[in-house]
């Protein structure tokens, strides 16, 4: 067993696409915590240090080729999610935490096995000396489970609703944009660009995929807050691209990496506007909501931008997304995408709720202060998403083949 | 390639409705230039597609599937009309939406409707269609939200519909893509040749994306909010979307999938299907139009009713009941867009759409008057008018289907005529209420409408005289046949509209001069005593159109299925709804629920666990010594029974 050369980084196109990525989610997310994140000078230094040891992490883990570094980076993010997520220090925080940590270390203590037997059958903890050897269903489903609690995938995905509940906006953005996309960052590199697994793996993980994807979707059918809605759509959605994962091929890699830039920029997007109109009213129940297309005009525009975007409705990115999971699904198994497309219309129907309860109706139209740094931002990632969906090919063009 | 007219077409209405919407004080304009310059390319474009070669124009092409925009005849003719109507139905509104809530919003979602359906109407393939279709999907829910009343649930309600079957679309598209036999997919929509409907992939996709077309069109089961739509929505809207685009686009997608992609005289069960569907929509729909108290909702319910018709001739696969359906959407949308506009015009005036509160206004609203009994005349199929002779050749090509053997084909054929002759009783009912009969007294004051607002249903109620009366020369020759790639149409029986219309008109002649020199006929007027008392005119002795036909309440089944459909028991979006819920429900407390509770548990037995270990731990040193004496034991016994 050699250590010696374990701090081992590389890179292709469709890793320098995953940082571009990241870093643009975690540089709005910094912007947004620079404007609307307040405490005392103690708080934010350890706030910002964990921020930044988190968008850290993740670029680290895009480029790592070890799977020993993957596992030290990949709990480097859970501890500063721990950090992140129970900022605000009361008992609902920390709770959150906690459980985030406890799930996510539980699984990563599964996951290191898997590795070690990884290491131990196949002789190495280098992708690069992995690639085409073939891995028994075992370990890789003892890899799978910590891929599961990291993207919040049925059935370990039950800390997530509860962090998103307590953290700050900025933070849950990072969670969606970011933190959570780390699992299916390791299921790509290791299970479809790297080892040949038994077609049965694929399987399971695109079953918990697809049930994740409908059972979130039912359950934010029925939530009562912003913050509920946005934490079991982030559950279904990455659904979608564990599922475009699962079943591979060209249509299932190229949308599920789609995907993920529609899902991160939309979602994060969503995040910014859910804190700005929680900060200005004081409450996240859509009942006591209402009326703030009127408050602000452009914050309704652009937030209305990004639902599209989520739901897969043209002119947004999020169109072409969902348009390749469900081709590369049925593609794969007719079952897979009548699932995909009534997880899709159930996030329609959740969202168009969500978007309604706050942006339409009656509803105090008291004037109220809006953090203008936070609208601008959600403008961006509006912007963001049109643009991108107008030309969804040119990334296709730079990532493709990158597998 | 910015200033192809293909781009424009989609382009200039956008931008004019983002102009107008930016700068509120010259949206009239820029909405007027916006429609005006969509008609004037779709008038360049339906000259250039006469000439029967298609124009390509290629955007985008990823691996082997190719994105592009296509011009032929039937999309030539469709454009046409889109735009034709769109600039109408704004002309009437410039007046109509003065002064109301959220006409901003209105003509920006209009122009980008308009944009997006030339859009539709240009896509050569499947998913470039579906692209601007989606876009139409949310623009609905948008406009729907203007107007009074609970709009948010109207928009929702067509959001979850409409929505519905786009998923079905969507997943018909994909199917065809990647399941099918052919390399890159079978979504162009105009192949060289139609497939036949074998395959059963082939099958799956057509009746999905069927699904889509006619929910479009608005037949059943996903119709219901249409009448939803017409309490609340403002009548421009409701003259733009259900009566007009939606059926354009709509017949214009099935056309494409069961003459164009797919032939679907090859597939008698799925002709069947569609016979089917067509004629229970005509049916189910008129009797709920019949017994409806309001002027908007009796024309929605109508314009769920005539896309029956449609369904019924494209369903039976024979070219000229294929022709018939085409024939009978472009004449729907004529007088349907007319009798919303001319209705609307009284509403305008009388601020109510109740039959209860209208009547007697034919003396004060001529020309109101004239256009919607012209209308009316022509939904009801009364000859010579247009919808008598698209009717026909629904009929014709339903009695076609007969002679193939199909012993289905008389019940069709009988829904179908029956539907006609409740359309005409319904409109009977219409009538009355709104131009004759007795005027309510806070009527007195109404006068015909501005022309800008007379103007557009008056043209429309003229294209319905020149549509039936020209059936063959300017419809059939012009606009059906060439857009359905048929080269002559077989019509049997005898009808020929030109001296057909000369007898009838000298007929009319020939009356109302009897009518003038007889002064027999002159009503008059007597006075009427009740209890002795000579009683005056008052409102207790006037009979408004809502009790027509109220007694169909009282047959015995179908009244009862009326009474429950009023309550909304067949409408498929409250059986959603209620499906929705259960399975949020059952999700939430049956899975997330019990998921959190298997985590608290595993922590709580991590707890007790500890909490056992830590009351072992007493500092007690003899405590402990006997602990390492029974571990030693315990080890010693287990080492020696090996």
């Amino acid at each position: 067993m050699s250590f010696s050369n374990w701090l081992n980084f590389g890179s292709g196109n469709l890793e320098l696409f995953l940082v571009a990525v990241f870093s643009f989610i975690g540089l709005m997310a910094l912007l947004y915590s620079i404007s609307r994140v307040k405490g005392s000078a103690r708080q934010l230094t350890e706030y910002y240090i964990f921020l930044l040891l988190l968008i850290g992490a993740g670029v680290a883990l895009v480029f790592a080729r070890e799977l020993l570094l993957i596992f030290v980076l990949w709990e480097l993010a859970t501890i500063s999610l721990w950090r992140l997520v129970s900022y605000f220090r009361d008992q609902e925080a920390v709770d959150a935490g906690l459980w985030a940590l406890y799930i996510n270390f539980a699984a990563a203590a599964v996951m290191l096995v898997g590795l070690v037997m990884i290491q131990l059958g196949l002789g190495s903890w280098s992708l690069n000396e992995l690639r085409g050897q073939e891995l028994p269903l075992f370990p890789a489903l003892l890899v799978l489970t910590g891929i599961v609690a990291k993207s919040a995938a049925l059935p370990l995905y039950i800390w997530l609703p509860r962090a998103y509940r307590s953290a700050p906006a900025s933070v849950c953005a990072l969670l969606s944009g970011l933190a959570e996309n780390l699992g299916l960052v390791l299921f790509l590199k290791l299970f479809v660009q790297t080892v040949k697994v038994p077609e049965q793996f694929y399987l399971i993980s695109a079953v918990l995929a697809v049930g994740s994807a409908l059972i979130a979707g039912g359950v934010a059918l029925t939530t009562r807050t912003i913050r509920d809605t946005l934490a079991y759509s982030t559950v279904s959605q990455l659904g979608f691209i564990l599922l475009a994962l699962s079943v591979r091929g060209y249509y299932g890699i190229a949308s599920g990496l789609l995907y993920i830039l529609a899902h991160a920029v939309a979602k994060s997007g969503l995040f910014f506007a859910a804190g700005t109109v929680e900060d200005a009213s004081g409450t996240g129940e859509l009942e006591q909501l209402g009326g703030w297309a009127r408050v602000s005009p452009a914050l309704a525009g652009a937030t209305g931008i990004l639902t599209l975007s989520i739901m897969g409705l043209p002119p947004t990115l999020g169109f072409f997304a969902k348009l390749g999971v469900v081709l590369a699904a049925v593609r794969s198994n007719l079952l897979y995408g009548i699932g995909a497309l009534v997880a899709a219309l159930f996030t329609m129907l959740y969202l168009s709720r969500f978007y309604a309860r706050i942006f339409l109706g009656g509803g105090s139209s008291r004037p109220v202060k809006i953090s203008p740094m936070a609208v601008g931002l959600v403008i961006v990632m509006a912007v963001v998403s049109i643009a991108a969906g107008i030309f969804w090919f040119v990334p296709v063009k730079f990532f493709e083949g990158g597998w | 390639m910015l200033a192809h007219p293909f781009i424009l077409m989609v382009l200039v209405p956008a931008v004019a409705g983002l102009l107008g919407y930016l700068i509120g004080r010259l949206r009239n304009e820029f909405s007027f230039i916006g429609t005006v310059a969509s008609l004037y390319y779709a008038i360049r474009l339906f000259l250039l597609s006469r000439s029967g070669e298609p124009i390509e124009l290629t955007i985008l092409a990823i691996g082997n599937i190719t994105a592009g925009l296509r011009l032929d005849q039937l999309s030539g003719f469709i454009l046409l009309f889109i735009s034709i109507f769109t600039t109408l139905i704004l002309f009437y509104s410039f007046r109509y939406m003065r002064g109301r809530e959220s006409t901003r919003g209105f003509y920006l979602y209009s122009l980008l409707i308009l944009g997006f359906a030339n859009g539709v109407v240009l896509a050569a393939d499947l998913v470039t269609l579906f692209f601007f279709w989606g876009g139409l999907l949310l623009l609905l829910y948008a406009i729907l939200l203007i107007g009074r009343g609970e709009t948010f649930r109207t928009a929702r309600k067509a959001l979850l519909l409409v929505g519905l079957s786009d998923f079905a679309m969507l997943l018909g598209i994909v199917i065809l893509i990647v399941r099918t036999f052919v390399p890159g997919g079978w979504i162009d929509l105009a192949p060289r040749v139609p497939l036949p409907l074998y395959d059963p992939a082939m099958i799956a996709g057509f009746v999905l994306i069927a699904a889509g077309a006619l929910a479009k069109a608005g037949a059943m089961p996903l119709h219901t909010w249409i009448p939803t739509a017409a309490e609340t929505a403002p009548v421009p809207v409701l003259a733009l979307i259900p009566a007009a685009l939606d059926k354009l686009l709509g017949i214009y997608l099935l056309i494409r999938l069961t003459v164009y992609m797919f032939d679907i005289a090859s597939n008698m069960v799925l002709r069947n299907v569609l016979m089917a569907i067509g004629a229970g929509t005509i049916l189910f729909a008129v009797m709920m139009a019949l017994v409806q108290k309001r002027m908007m909702k009796l024309l929605a319910f109508h314009a769920v009713s005539q896309v029956g018709y449609m369904v019924l001739g494209i369903g039976t696969g024979i070219p000229v009941g294929i022709a018939g359906g085409l024939f009978h959407m472009l004449n729907n949308a004529v007088y349907k867009t007319g009798l919303f506009l001319a209705g609307g015009s009284v509403e305008h005036w009388a601020k109510t759409d109740e039959l209860e509160k209208l009547g007697g206004l034919a003396r004060q609203m001529p020309l109101s008057f004239v256009s919607f009994l012209v209308c009316a005349l022509a939904i009801a199929g009364v000859p010579p008018l247009n919808g008598f002779f698209s009717k026909w050749m629904v009929y014709q090509g339903v009695l076609a289907v007969g002679t193939e053997g199909n012993r289905l084909f008389p019940v069709f054929l009988v829904a179908a005529m029956f539907g006609s002759v409740l359309t005409l009783a319904s409109f009977l009912k219409l009538l009355h209420a709104l131009f004759l009969g007795q005027r309510p007294a806070q009527l007195e004051r109404v006068r015909e409408v501005p022309l800008t607002m007379w103007l557009p249903p008056f043209s429309l109620a003229l294209a319905c005289v020149v549509f039936g009366v020209f059936a063959y020369q300017l419809s059939l020759r012009g606009l059906i046949i060439p857009g359905l790639k048929f080269h002559e149409l077989s019509l049997s029986g005898v009808w020929s509209p030109i001296p057909a219309s000369l007898l009838l008109l000298a007929a009319l002649g020939v009356g109302a001069v009897l009518y003038l020199l007889s002064v027999a006929v002159k009503p008059q007027a007597g006075r009427t005593f009740v209890g002795g008392e000579q009683i005056g005119y008052s409102e207790e002795s006037r009979v408004p159109g809502t009790a027509f036909y109220s007694s169909v309440k009282h047959m015995p089944i179908i009244g009862e299925l009326l009474i429950f459909g009023e309550r909304g028991a067949f409408d498929l979006y409250n059986w959603l709804v209620g499906i929705f819920r259960v399975i949020g429900y059952v999700f939430r407390e049956g899975v997330d629920r019990a998921l959190k509770a298997l985590v608290e548990f595993i922590g709580r037995l991590i707890y007790y666990f500890g909490l056992g270990l830590s009351r072992i731990h007493t500092g007690n040193l003899p405590l402990y010594l006997s602990w390492v004496f029974l571990g030693a034991v315990i080890f010693y016994l287990l080492l020696f029974l090996r």
